[in-house]
């Protein structure tokens, strides 16, 4: 059979829908007329796999879990075929799988005995749920979800937010050294010299002071600006060198 | 009894009203009342509106649903979620669907109902435990047993992640037909017929409502019932 699944291109029998790969593995140990605590590991994974290259060959989605159980059936087979640690307790490698495919087949007949209520009750007619206008002030009992919360928040927050237009908006300063190189550049082209500390000083913020300083340092790097300073802990000058710069060049090079 | 046989009477001397009021009296009011509602009606609210003792609104209900019963009527009144409802026989489910034009009802894949049992006989239950139970990724059969009303949140379990748990809805009481959770069939009565278990607790029902859909049921599984053990 597992040949025959593997040699076509479609496998021999239509794959029926599975819930899971508990419900495949349900499924196979029917078939073959098995006992849930009597599984044949050997055979029953042969065919598990299988049907999983089946499944792939028909391009369907073959989930992880079914590939998590594929390597559950294989590593119980590998530990029945060891010999036994004499003196350790007996127990059967198949015993919780089997416990497991007790409790989800239990589960399975109870969807079934659903189905087979939902099938029956699903000819009878209720009056629809209709909205009756209730008088002022009645409050009604509704039952609602997490989810119902959740969206009656998102609503309010938004209210809240339309109704309450911030009274001002404050935009971030922000500061590029590409910006600042070419202010300092403008400033030179004018003044030949200027005092560096000094204008340092007069910002308004300490980022664009910082912002600033680090647009100098660059610019010196370049020997587009060169700074000098007459004695120690004066003033510190910076003037223009002769080295042909443009605010192009900064445009293109300290864009952000 | 005879005495406050107008309605006016009832309203002027409520106490001696209250003691005499009949279910025979009141069952027109209460047929009004359960055919006007979209959802079930419970006893109790029954009781309050009309005035009249839960002694009084049972009979006027057992009167109901025996009427209904015997004669030809399209509708019955059944006992779902704690309330009373009127719904209508199952042999018109073809005319009605014919009716408003409906072709195909809304079903519950093998997957969701597999979740949902699991839901209903082990709640309040949370996610990696169905998990563990169906052995595959639940989370998409549960959003779809969450759109249909099915099952919602109770809470959430102290746990690592503290996962939600899940438990059922009034909806699903009243889309399977049991007045309370406890009524759902326990896993030992599956090994009977399948809709034996259906007809079993049609008949276990309170009111003698036999389904027009007779199925050849064990007379001895009403006693298995109340035999078997609780699963947990």
């Amino acid at each position: 059979m597992a040949d025959e699944t593997l040699e076509g291109s479609l496998p021999p029998v239509a794959i029926p829908a599975f819930s899971g790969p508990l419900d495949l593995l349900l499924h196979l140990i029917r078939v073959n007329e098995v006992s849930i605590t009597d599984i044949p590991i050997a055979q029953i994974t042969e065919q598990y796999t299988s049907y999983l290259d089946a499944m792939r060959e028909l391009d369907l989605d073959v989930a992880s879990d079914y590939i998590a159980l594929a390597a559950e059936l294989i590593f119980i087979k590998s530990r029945m075929l060891l010999p036994r640690v004499p003196g350790e307790p007996e127990q059967d490698p198949r015993a919780d799988l089997a416990q497991r495919l007790l409790d989800y087949e239990k589960f399975k007949r109870s969807a079934e005995t659903l189905h087979a209520i939902d099938t029956l009750r699903g000819g009878l007619w209720p009056r629809p749920e209709t909205e009756i206008p209730r008088a002022e002030g009645v409050e009604e009992t509704l039952e609602i979800s997490l989810f119902d919360v959740i969206e009656a928040f998102r609503q309010a927050t938004e209210q809240y937010r339309l109704a309450h237009p911030p009274a001002l908006a404050i935009h971030h300063l922000r500061f590029s050294v590409g910006d600042k190189m070419i202010e300092l550049l403008e400033r030179l082209d004018q003044a030949r010299t200027m005092p560096l500390l000094d204008f340092l000083g007069r910002m308004n913020y300490r980022a664009e002071a910082v912002t600033t300083f680090l647009a100098c340092l660059e610019l010196i790097r370049l020997g587009v600006v060169r700074a000098f300073q007459t004695r120690p802990f004066a003033e510190i000058h910076a003037s223009r060198t002769e080295l042909p710069f443009t605010a192009q060049q900064i445009r293109d090079n300290y864009s952000e | 009894m005879n005495e406050t046989s107008t309605p006016v009477a009832v309203v002027e001397d409520v106490e001696d009203a209250r003691k005499e009021t009949s279910g025979e009296k009141i069952l027109p009011a209460v047929e009004a009342v359960l055919f006007s509602s979209p959802r079930p009606v419970r006893e109790k609210d029954l009781a309050e509106l009309l005035d009249a003792t839960p002694a009084a609104v049972g009979e006027a209900l057992a009167g109901l649903a025996a009427r209904a019963d015997v004669a030809d009527r399209g509708v019955r009144v059944e006992k779902v979620a704690g309330g009373w409802r009127f719904v209508t026989r199952p042999e018109f489910d073809s005319l009605l669907r014919k009716f408003h034009e409906v072709t195909e009802r809304s079903r519950l894949s093998l997957a969701a109902l597999e979740a949902l049992a699991i839901i209903a006989y082990r709640q309040p239950i949370t996610m990696p435990e169905i998990q563990e139970i169906r052995g595959v990724n639940s989370s998409s059969v549960l959003k779809t047993l969450f759109e249909k009303k099915l099952i919602t949140t109770a809470g959430k379990k102290a746990v690592v992640g503290s996962p939600f748990f899940y438990k059922t809805t009034s909806d699903f009481l009243m889309r399977f037909g049991l007045n309370e959770i406890s009524e759902l069939p326990r896993p030992e009565e599956l090994d009977a017929d399948l809709t034996a278990t259906v007809e079993a607790r049609e008949i276990a029902a309170p009111t003698a409502l036999a389904t027009s859909i007779h199925v050849e049921s064990d007379p001895d599984l009403d006693d298995e019932v109340s035999d078997a053990e609780a699963e947990d």
